[in-house]
Order: structure tokens, then C-alpha cells, then sequence
């Protein structure tokens, strides 16, 4: 080894093995501008020791500290989005949107197949949805039922078809 | 910290609890600051750098690893972020830091410490980032050199490789300074 491995030696003195460091400590006895850088080597040391034993706090700890809680629990705390995905999850909340649902898609199943006329072509006394006053849905009801009676007569499983449609003749004159 | 009760704090933390957390940030505080104020040497932009990665390590809690000191893994979060704002600091200025041969003349064998800590930071500009980084983690937070590698992932040859020219060029700015 000659003197430029030793000096990087020097440089890294304190990362090198106990082994290297004997080694250079012997070439150091013999060897006058190693022992210099050496020596130099240690002052600058000393000097950035200095710097390193200088402890290097927050002027406010404890503000710093609740600064950064404050931060978690602000980036922890759910938005909207995680509230409504939430809410969703709610087993009561999960069957009362399932019920709603039914209602509207047999509410409009049946709207969508019903045949009845429009209200216009429509008797608004005969037309059963437009009936809101009970006297008045009394009074439609039994004359529905006067009028099925009315033929009720003629009906009979015994008789022939064509009695059937001579009485009816019979009972309108 | 005992590393069984830090490691305690680091699995509460995991499932969620806020003051066990707490506990982890008041007595890793100190070091993620001074490490960051090493490299920045401003207070406001230390701090922001100190809260950023605590935030960090928080949402990744359930990604640490126990083969790790939680000390290494802060340290090496803050470093790769003071490394992040460095990077853009120096594309806003790109004017370098030089030492003036004025300075150098007025100054006496023994400096004051306030003085020399200047020079000391304003020699640290001038490394690379790797040298800095290395010379700031190992010479003035005295990490150990494993801890150092495992910080800065990087092999130990290589470590050695930018400590050795990061003390190089500190050694020869202080000379400037320093009559024998």
C-alpha cells in the first residue's frame, strides 16, 4: 500500500475495520505528510462534530405534533361519498330501497298494461278511479248490480243458446 | 423508545388508533425535523416536510416492515422528500452558493460555532445530492452506517464511495477557514 490508499483511509477513518486502521496508525508513525492530512483530517472532524452536537428542534413541538394529528385525522375522516357508500350498506336502508322499487315497477307494470279508455271517452261517474265520493260509488255499485241482475234470468246452463238471446230480446222491449 | 414498545404502537397504529400514532410522532418528531432542517434549513418548509411524511407513513402503516427500524423508515421518507425539494429549489435558483474569499480572511483560528455551522451547510450545498444526503445522515445525525445504506438504499461501498468525497470537499472548505 502507498500513501494515496492510506489517504483515503484517513478520510474514511472511522468507517474503516479496526485491522485497516492499525495498519494506517503504523504507516503513520513512518510517514511524515500522512500524519499532517491525518491530523488536519481529525481537526475538520472536530469542527463538524461541533456542528452535529448542535441539536435541531421545532421552536414549537407540541404545535408541530397537533399540526400532523390534525392532518391524519382530516385525510382519515370519511367524505360524502364514503357516508353514501355506507348508508347503502345498511341492511334496513338496503330493503326499504328494494321495497320502493317493487312498488314502482308494479306501478307502472300496471299503468302500462291497462286498457281502460282515456278519462275523456269516459262516464266520470262509471269510471271506478274517477268515483272519490262514496254516495256516489254506492249508488253506481247498486245499479251495476240491478243491471247483471236484469239478465240474470236468462242465464241457465239447461236452456238452449237461443233462449238465451230471446229473453234478452224480450226483456229490453 | 424500546423497540418492542415501539413495535406495540406501530401494530395499535396499524388498526387504526390515532393516539397510539401520536405517541410514535412525539418521539420520532425530533429526528424527522432535524433531518429535514439539515437539508432545507428553513423552518416553515422543515415542518411541512416533517408533517407530509408522518401523513405518509400513516397511510402506509399496513405496508411496513418489521425487519426495519421505524427510526430507518422515517428517516429514509423524510431524506427522499428533502431530496424532492431540493430538486425543485434548484431549478428555481440554479445560482450556487459560493463561499467568498472575504469571508474566509476575517475569519480567526477558533470560529465561532454559529459561523462555522453556516460554513458548514453552505459547504454541504455544493455536494451532490448523494454526497449531502450521506454526509448529513452519517456526520451530523450520526446514523450508523447501516442505517445510513438502509435509509438511502444503497450498498455499503457506495455509501463509503460518497462520504469519502462529500468529507473531501467539506475538509477543503474549511481550510479556507481553518489556519493552522
Amino acid at each position: 500500500m502507498d500513501c494515496s490508499d492510506f489517504e483515503k483511509n484517513v478520510i474514511l477513518y472511522n468507517e474503516i475495520p479496526e485491522a485497516q486502521q492499525d495498519a494506517l496508525k503504523l504507516h503513520l508513525k513512518s510517514c511524515k505528510s500522512c500524519e499532517r492530512l491525518f491530523r488536519q483530517t481529525m481537526q475538520m472532524e472536530r469542527l463538524v462534530k461541533e456542528v452535529a452536537s448542535q441539536k435541531i428542534t421545532s421552536a414549537n413541538t407540541a404545535k408541530l405534533t397537533s399540526r400532523i394529528m390534525k392532518e391524519i385525522h382530516l385525510q382519515s375522516s370519511p367524505g360524502w361519498l364514503d357516508h353514501a357508500i355506507d348508508l347503502l350498506q345498511n341492511t334496513f336502508i338496503k330493503k326499504a330501497l328494494a321495497t320502493i322499487s317493487t312498488i314502482l315497477l308494479v306501478t307502472f307494470s300496471v299503468e302500462f298494461f291497462n286498457d281502460t279508455p282515456p278519462a275523456k271517452y269516459q262516464n266520470p261517474i262509471t269510471s271506478g278511479f274517477a268515483i272519490l265520493n262514496s254516495t256516489l260509488f254506492k249508488e253506481e255499485t247498486v245499479r251495476q248490480r240491478s243491471k247483471t241482475k236484469f239478465f240474470t234470468e236468462c242465464i241457465s246452463p239447461f236452456k238452449p243458446q237461443q233462449y238465451l238471446i230471446d229473453c234478452a230480446k224480450s226483456k229490453l222491449k | 423508545m424500546h423497540p418492542e414498545h415501539e413495535l406495540d404502537l406501530i401494530r395499535k397504529s396499524q388498526q387504526g388508533d390515532g393516539t397510539a400514532f401520536r405517541l410514535l410522532v412525539e418521539s420520532h418528531q425530533a429526528l424527522a425535523y432535524s433531518i429535514a432542517f439539515r437539508f432545507t434549513r428553513e423552518e416553515q418548509e422543515s415542518e411541512d416536510i416533517v408533517q407530509e411524511a408522518f401523513v405518509k407513513i400513516w397511510k402506509n402503516l399496513s405496508k411496513y416492515n418489521t425487519e426495519f427500524r421505524f427510526k430507518t423508515w422515517l428517516a429514509r421518507i423524510v431524506t427522499n422528500q428533502c431530496l424532492d425539494y431540493l430538486k425543485s429549489a434548484r431549478k428555481k435558483s440554479m445560482s450556487k452558493i459560493l463561499i467568498s474569499e472575504e469571508m474566509a480572511i476575517s475569519h480567526e483560528l477558533k470560529m465561532e460555532s454559529e459561523e462555522l455551522k453556516t460554513i458548514v451547510y453552505k459547504l454541504a450545498d455544493q455536494l451532490t445530492e448523494k454526497q449531502k444526503a450521506v454526509f448529513i445522515l452519517r456526520d451530523l445525525e450520526m446514523l450508523e452506517p447501516e442505517e445510513v445504506c438502509s435509509t438511502l438504499q444503497m450498498s455499503d461501498g457506495n455509501m463509503k464511495s460518497n462520504l469519502y468525497y462529500a468529507r473531501l470537499k467539506i475538509k477543503e472548505g474549511l481550510r479556507k477557514f481553518y489556519k493552522e
